[in-house]
């Protein structure tokens, strides 16, 4: 074989290996899933680890739940029975969220209550209808969601007053919390859990820089870039009823028992998704005049009314 | 006649190379296309439970029989809206056609959540 043919040869190995390396060139791993809990739908994109680790994140969602779950669930030792028998033997995810809801009402004592459950059934139900709930119900329920207490003497938490707890503020967060020692301990580091964007834990993308760009429903068109935090938004125009020009909402002011609020949402952003989950809430109650203290925290905030962002502490979007 | 044929080789050479380079070309140019984040199929659930896995390619009309009434889902060139809502509210209705992976509608009053799937990463979400 003459050297020129050989040459030949040689470019036409080149060629097909290069075809075929290009035609063989790997996607990057993306395993995900669909859950269902605390009242919504979560997407699960996890783009290291496997398929079997989506569908314990799955499990895990709908597990922990059901033991916040004010409805009744197949779990004996969650907030149901707290609220159906006054005590209760606690799951071990009830017992950490009720450590979680005290360090938010420490921070936020007048603006956040794990026990206006009631209050909070009666506003929605009054709304479905059209209507704005009647001062005697409203504060009727908001006298029995103050002087409701809880107290925990080991695993047994018990309950008095006619208040009906309600941990569904902080429960994806806290779920999140949990899911992100679990990714960590794993070495998944590519990521994104989305609790009905309302509650995320964003690790890094599979692309270049590892950035998700986040979009603000409520500011459009700003964005911003997330890696490696956690998200937490309260918004009442998603799920807010307009009435007499007022938007009502699910999220009640405890220290009137109102459903209005003055701002639309507020977007946090974070290392701890438990306890941005609660803050989230609490603040977007409180208003601007709890800036300060989120500012103290280290929190990233952005408050937004009317299409627009109105306070925020750092430049975080654009 | 030895100079014709080195000549010839070299002819052939440089369009293997030359081949080479514009498959490696196109080959970017197509991957680079690929990466798009548009969905592929949608996932509709109502109260948790799927009801409905929607190929984003083939334009449909789907409704969602809630306890107030119908939510209607409609999927047209690629993308996906709730067109029609019994909620007070009108937020879904509002959000309009999404066709990214990873975003999602969702009718809280109504219990509906239309999640946009992909096969690609997803880079980017709205909350």
């Amino acid at each position: 074989m003459s050297l020129s043919n050989k040459r030949i040869i040689f470019c036409l190995t080149l060629s097909l290996a290069s075809a075929g390396l290009c035609s063989c060139s790997p996607g990057i791993t993306h395993y995900s899933g669909t859950a269902y809990g605390y009242g919504t739908t979560w997407d699960i994109h996890l783009y290291q680890g496997s398929q079997k680790d989506v569908d314990e994140i799955v499990s895990y969602i709908s597990k922990t739940s059901q033991v916040l779950d004010v409805e009744k669930t197949s779990c004996v030792n969650g907030v149901y029975t707290l609220n159906e028998k006054g005590t209760v033997e606690g799951d071990p995810f009830l017992l950490e969220a009720f450590s979680l809801a005290n360090r938010v009402k420490e921070i936020a004592p007048d603006t956040f209550s794990y026990s206006l459950g009631a209050l909070t059934s009666a506003w929605l139900e009054s709304l479905d209808q059209g209507k704005v709930l009647d001062d005697a119900t409203k504060l009727t329920l908001l006298e029995e969601a103050k002087s409701t207490t809880v107290s925990i003497a080991g695993n047994t938490i018990t309950k008095a007053g006619k208040g009906q707890i309600d941990l569904g503020s902080i429960g994806k967060g806290l779920c999140l919390n949990k899911l992100k020692k679990t990714l960590d301990e794993k070495g998944i580091k590519q990521y994104l859990i989305n609790g009905g964007s309302s509650s995320i834990l964003v690790g890094e993308t599979p692309n270049s820089d590892g950035n998700l760009k986040v979009y603000l429903e409520d500011a459009k068109p700003h964005y911003f870039y997330a890696k490696n935090l956690a998200i937490s938004a309260s918004s009442v125009s998603k799920q807010g009823v307009k009435i007499d020009g007022k938007t009502y909402s699910h999220i009640i002011d405890p220290r009137n028992g109102n459903a209005n609020l003055g701002y639309d949402a507020l977007y946090m952003l974070g290392e701890d998704a438990g306890l941005l989950d609660g803050l989230t809430t609490s603040f977007l109650v409180l208003g601007e005049q709890g800036k300060e203290k989120l500012n103290q925290l280290g929190v990233k905030y952005a408050f937004c009314k009317d299409g627009k962002v109105v306070y925020a502490n750092e430049e975080f979007i654009r | 006649m030895k100079n014709s044929s080195a000549k010839r080789t070299h002819i052939i050479e440089f369009v293997v190379f030359l081949l080479i380079l514009v498959g490696i070309v196109v080959y970017l140019i197509v991957a680079g296309s690929g990466k798009k984040e548009s969905g592929v199929s949608a996932e509709v659930t109502y109260k948790g439970q799927v009801v409905y896995s929607l190929n984003l390619n083939e334009d449909q009309t789907q409704k969602v029989i809630t306890q107030e009434g119908e939510v209607v889902i409609n999927v047209k060139g690629g993308k996906i809206a709730v067109t029609s809502s019994p909620c007070p509210n009108q937020y879904c209705v509002g959000q309009g056609y999404k066709s990214k992976a990873g975003d999602s509608i969702i009718c809280a009053h109504e219990g509906v959540v239309v999640l946009i799937k992909g096969d690609e990463a997803v880079e980017e979400i709205h909350i």
